[in-house]
Order: C-alpha cells, then structure tokens, then sequence
C-alpha cells in the first residue's frame, strides 16, 4: 500500500577538484563555468520518468563529508545510486575513491543491484593525462561497476553517464525526461510541484 | 571599503617595486582574487537563505501541523525525539546568522568573528547530530505512512528525512566555503589571520558533530554520556580481558575514550537488517580506577588498560589497534589524562603546596591569565584547539558546550572568559561542590 518514495537519490563521491560539481551543474543547468563554480548545493533536482510517471532525481554533492564518516554514512545509507568521480590528470583521485567505494560496500551490503558508476573527468585535458581509460575500465571491472571517462567543460558524455546510471537501475523503469532545455531552476521547480499536487 | 583597502595595498607595493606594469598586473589579479572571494560570500548568503527555507518546511510544516492536528496514539512521546532541537537551529539561523551573514557583504573582514564568535552556540549541531541516529529510527518507521500523508498535505516535494538531513550537511559545508574565501581573500592580499581560526573552529564543530553521532548509536550505557567529558578517541578494537588468571577470547570492540570514562562495547551485528551501525554496551572504565600498562615494542597496536576494582582487584583489557597509529594516539591521550588526574589528585590532597609549585613555576603576569599553565593538563584552551592534538583538558568539565577560551584574546579577555566558563561549569551537573572549590582555587 505505501507507495515507493518519489525521490532518487544518486549520490556523487570524488576528491576535490575532480570536478564534481561541475559535472552536476553540466548535467542539471547545462553551463560550465570557467571562473567561479559553486562549492555545494547539496542537493540538485531534475525531473525524470520514472515507471512511466514523473519522479525527482535527488543529486547529492558530498563535497567536504570525507572527513567526517559518520555524517557521511547518512548521504551512502540514503542513495539509490553512486557516482564516484577521479579526474583522468590525477592517479591520486582515482586512489582516493577506493575507501569510499569499501565504505559503500560496507553500508549497503552488497553492490550487485546497486548502481554505480566510476566516472573519470576532465577528459579534455589529455596533455595532463595520468590514468588511462584502461586503468579506468580495470578499477571498473574488479568493482562490478560501470565505467565511462567524461567531459564537463566539453559537455562529453555528462548526459550520457546520467543516462546510463538510470538505465543500471532494475528496480524501476528509469530514463531521462526529454523536453529540452530548462530555462530555470525555479520554473522546473513550479512545474514539478504542480504535477505533484496531482499526484 | 574593501576596494579602498586594495587600492592601498596596490600603492605599497608600487612604493616598494617602482616597476609600474607589475603592479599593475598583481593589481588586477587581486581586485579578480576579491571579486571571486565576494562570489563565495554571495554564495554562503544564498545557500544560507535556502537552508533556512528548508528548515523552515520542518518547523512551521511538519511540526506546526503536528502541534495542530495532534500524532497519532502511538506516536506520542516519540515526536519530541524526531525533531531533536532543529526549532533552535531554525530560529538562530532565521532570526540572527542569516542576517548577520547579510551584512558581511558590506564588510567582508567581519565574516571570520561571526564564526568564531559563534562557536559555542554552533554546539547545538553537535546535540542534533547525536540525537540523529535515534529520529531516524523513529523516522524510518512511520516514512511510508504518517509522515507521507503529512507531506502530501503539505505540499512538500521533500521526504521528511530530506529535510532532517539537512543540518548534518550543512555544518559540513561551512568550512568548505570558508577555505574558498579564505583561498581568494588571501590572493586578494587581505589579513587572513581570522579567517585562518575561524576555518580550524568550523572544521572542529563537524569533526565533534561526527564523533557523537557514533556515541548517539550507543545502546544500553546507563549513565550519562553527556556528563563524561569530551570524547576524545574511537576506534575498533580486537579486546580481551584479564581477570585473575582467567583470559576470555578477543572479540570486536567499538571503544569509546572520554576525559573520564572509557567505553567498551559490542557491535550490533550489520547481518541482523540494521542499515546503520549499533553498539551495545558492554564494559566501562572510570578514569580513577584506570590504568595503562607500559607499551610493548614487540607488539606495537597492543594497548593494555586495566581497572582497578573497589576490592583490589585488577582486570586487564588486551586492546588489539588495527595500526600503531592508532594505538599510539590512544596511548597519548591515556596518558594525558593520567596525568592530568594525578594532577588533579595533588591539588585535591594538598591544596596550599600545590599552588605554591604552581606560583613559582610561573610569573605573576602569567598566572593572572593562565593560573594553572604548565603541562598539568589543568589549563583551559579553545577546543579548536584539541583538534590539533593538545592535551585533554580535564577543566573544562562542562562538556555540552565547548570552552569559550581562546590563546588569541588579549589577557583582559582571557581572565573575562575563565569567568564566564566558570560560571558555567558550576551550572554543569556533572560538577560536585567539591571539584567546583578545587577548580576555583585552580584560576585564582
């Protein structure tokens, strides 16, 4: 009888620097911005489909939580599904996201039905390269994760990694929702409080 | 104004390099330094804002409406647990920070002092966050059907526990933004000095935050965990114990390290379907019945605790680390707060000769600002402070709140503030008439 939560929570992990927020923002208001990109918004909206009905993505930066484990175990005990960002200029970033994928681990139990992606950013940056995309795709397969190397100043494959993430999601019949570009947060926002009122 | 003070700086470094297109470049720079370090400040008001929103939706939403239409029968009691103190969060944020955030467009170089200046009152994240684990509890329960019925009423395209979460998250998120502003306020060759403490207090405030959580998911400690000082390890440990001859096998161990007890307890199995970790309690030691055995070389992520009993008997805790790191930490603060209590037992026994020791040791001067400097543990300092690894501080008993004390006030400040906590700590449950008379004989 109780209806399944509305919300889907993806929660996005990284280093600083790797360019979490600015894949979010590239994602949520399709802007890239070279000279001042926000530190956190912690929790970004979007509309999507969702078992033909419309529900909200629930995008959490956990930028700054590393340090503390314990209120971060509340953003991991909560998502849906895992994003976890290294930028491809950095082998360190990829490290870094290790304890965090075994924290993952550790709170959900298993990851077989979870999905998650290992994302390496700053693909436009190939001069600076330091992890190959095979390296990527390795780290990828020992964790039974998806993989793809991405662009937020680019706009490479940001959609398509939100797209993907969905589509990992057996639970429930997720996808995008396709009407073009948003001119706002606040409109969406309007709009999507009036479908829910009819809901 | 900010762009007067850039202006100077500019000028002295012209006086200084006499080479004008230099200047003219690092002047750039630093007036696009300050301009970034105004997008900072403009965000940390517009999250501000947001997050007051939010909170709003909990207090003048849910709670509102509760207090209306009354909770169901078998909720009653249990709502108070929900919302923990979040109506005291909203109202300072609402009624006061919003604001005083406001004016610091205006004047950037007061943003540090409202942080600072705010420490002590930011401890009621620290309440919240310790209570969380036992509203989500509640929560969980009662998501599906009260509280969804509740948001749809209401309107919310938030989930309850959406907005509980809150200021967990945000008191992680100030000193992300501070360090940004710091980072462009320093490029912009601003004084950074208070910014610097203001970034190491909203750093301190989180990491207390994050330790009580963990205390918050204690089970069955009956005493007062408010009451034992501030906490200063946890960690997991493999623990055996000793008692006359008679050692039982090690098993996994959640130990807590308080100024004045230490905590032994079990982990609640993640098997058993609970989603977040548990611990039950299982043993404790008083501070004056504890001991600590010399360190072994062989062996070194083996601590050994003992407990003295009322009888004369002595029970040893094998305590396995799972790093020499780790067991070194404990053993420091072990021994700190060792020697802190004998200490504290010297003063106690022989009052006169202990402060005569104390009056040589140190000038005049010093004493009327610091009566009880040296390493006796005795004296107060800024909790920020305990971050950077400083000896416990058995003084400040008043473990709800941190110490008000700080190094970086001027000595007619500091002697303001021993009295201030002093009041305080008297105030404190936890403090017996008898520590109370010491104490007081301590700072004067």
């Amino acid at each position: 009888m109780p209806e399944q939560s509305n919300d889907y929570r993806v929660v996005v992990f990284g280093a600083g620097g790797v360019g979490k927020s600015s894949l979010v923002l590239r994602f949520v208001k399709g802007t890239f911005r070279d000279t001042y990109i926000p530190t956190v918004e912690d929790t970004y909206r979007q509309v999507i489909s969702c078992d033909k009905s419309v529900c909200t993505l629930q995008i959490t930066d956990t930028t700054g939580s590393h340090q503390f484990p314990a209120m971060q175990r509340l953003s991991i005990s909560k998502g849906h599904a895992f994003i976890l960002v290294y930028s491809i200029t950095s082998r360190q970033s990829l490290e870094e996201l290790k304890p965090i994928y075994q924290q993952v681990l550790a709170i959900k139990g298993s990851t077989e039905s979870i999905p998650i992606m290992l994302v390496g950013n700053k693909s436009d940056e190939m001069a600076q390269r330091e992890v190959e995309t095979k390296e990527g795709e390795a780290q990828a397969t020992a964790w039974k994760c998806a993989f793809m190397e991405t662009s937020a100043k680019t706009n490479s494959n940001v959609k398509e990694l939100f797209q993907e993430l969905l589509a990992l999601e057996k639970k429930r019949d997720m996808s995008l929702s396709i009407d073009g570009k948003r001119s706002g947060k606040q409109k969406r926002a309007d709009k999507l409080k009036g479908k829910c009122s009819v809901m | 104004s900010p762009s007067d003070s850039t202006l100077q700086d500019g000028c002295t470094v012209t006086d200084c390099s006499g080479s004008q297109s230099a200047t003219e470049d690092s002047e750039e720079e630093r007036n696009i330094a300050l301009e970034k370090s105004i997008y900072v400040l403009t965000e940390l008001i517009e999250t501000e804002r947001l997050y007051v929103e939010d909170l709003g939706l909990i207090v003048q939403g849910y709670m509102a409406t509760m207090a209306n239409q009354g909770v169901p029968e078998d909720m009653k009691g249990k709502d108070r647990i929900v919302f923990g103190n979040i109506h005291q969060i909203y109202d300072w944020h609402k009624d006061y920070f919003l604001g005083e955030l406001e004016k610091c467009v205006g004047d950037p170089d007061s943003l540090a002092q409202l942080f600072i200046k705010h420490e002590r009152r930011l401890h009621m994240y620290v309440v919240y966050c310790q209570n969380k684990p036992k509203s989500e509890h509640i929560v969980s329960e009662y998501i599906e059907t009260y509280f969804e019925d509740l948001r749809q009423q209401l309107g919310h395209r938030l989930q309850l526990n959406d907005l509980l979460i809150k200021p967990v998250q945000r008191i992680m998120k100030y000193q992300l933004l501070l360090k940004d502003f710091l980072k462009y306020y320093s490029k912009a060759g601003r004084d950074v000095e208070e910014l610097e403490r203001a970034v190491e207090v909203m750093c301190f405030v989180p990491k207390r935050c994050n330790d009580m959580m963990n205390v918050g998911r204690l089970q069955g400690f009956e005493g007062k965990i408010t009451a034992q000082g501030k906490l200063l390890q946890q960690d997991t440990f493999s623990v055996s114990e000793q008692e006359s001859g008679f050692l039982s096998r090690a098993r996994e161990r959640r130990v807590f390290l308080f100024e004045q007890l230490v905590i032994f307890s079990e982990p609640i199995d993640k098997k058993k379907g609970f989603l977040l970790p548990g611990y039950t309690f299982k043993n404790s030691i008083k501070v004056s019945c504890l001991g600590v055995e010399k360190h072994s070389e062989e062996d070194p992520c083996c601590l050994v605790l003992t407990s003295r009993g009322t009888d004369g008997s002595l029970t040893r805790f094998i305590m396995q680390a799972s790093s020499p790191e780790i067991q070194q930490a404990w053993l420091d603060d072990v021994v700190q707060i060792l020697e802190s209590q004998r200490n504290f037992l010297n003063a106690l026994q022989s009052p006169i000769e202990y402060q005569r020791r104390e009056n040589k040791s140190h000038s005049l001067g010093r004493n009327m600002r610091y009566p009880t400097v040296s390493a006796s543990g005795l004296r107060p300092h800024s909790s920020a402070s305990m971050d950077r690894r400083q000896q416990p501080c058995l003084l400040s008993y008043n473990t709800s709140l941190p110490s008000l004390h700080s190094h970086q006030h001027s000595p007619a400040t500091k002697v303001a503030n021993c009295n201030v906590s002093y009041k305080f700590a008297y105030n404190h449950a936890s403090v017996s008439p008898n520590t109370f008379l010491i104490r007081l004989f301590c700072l004067f």
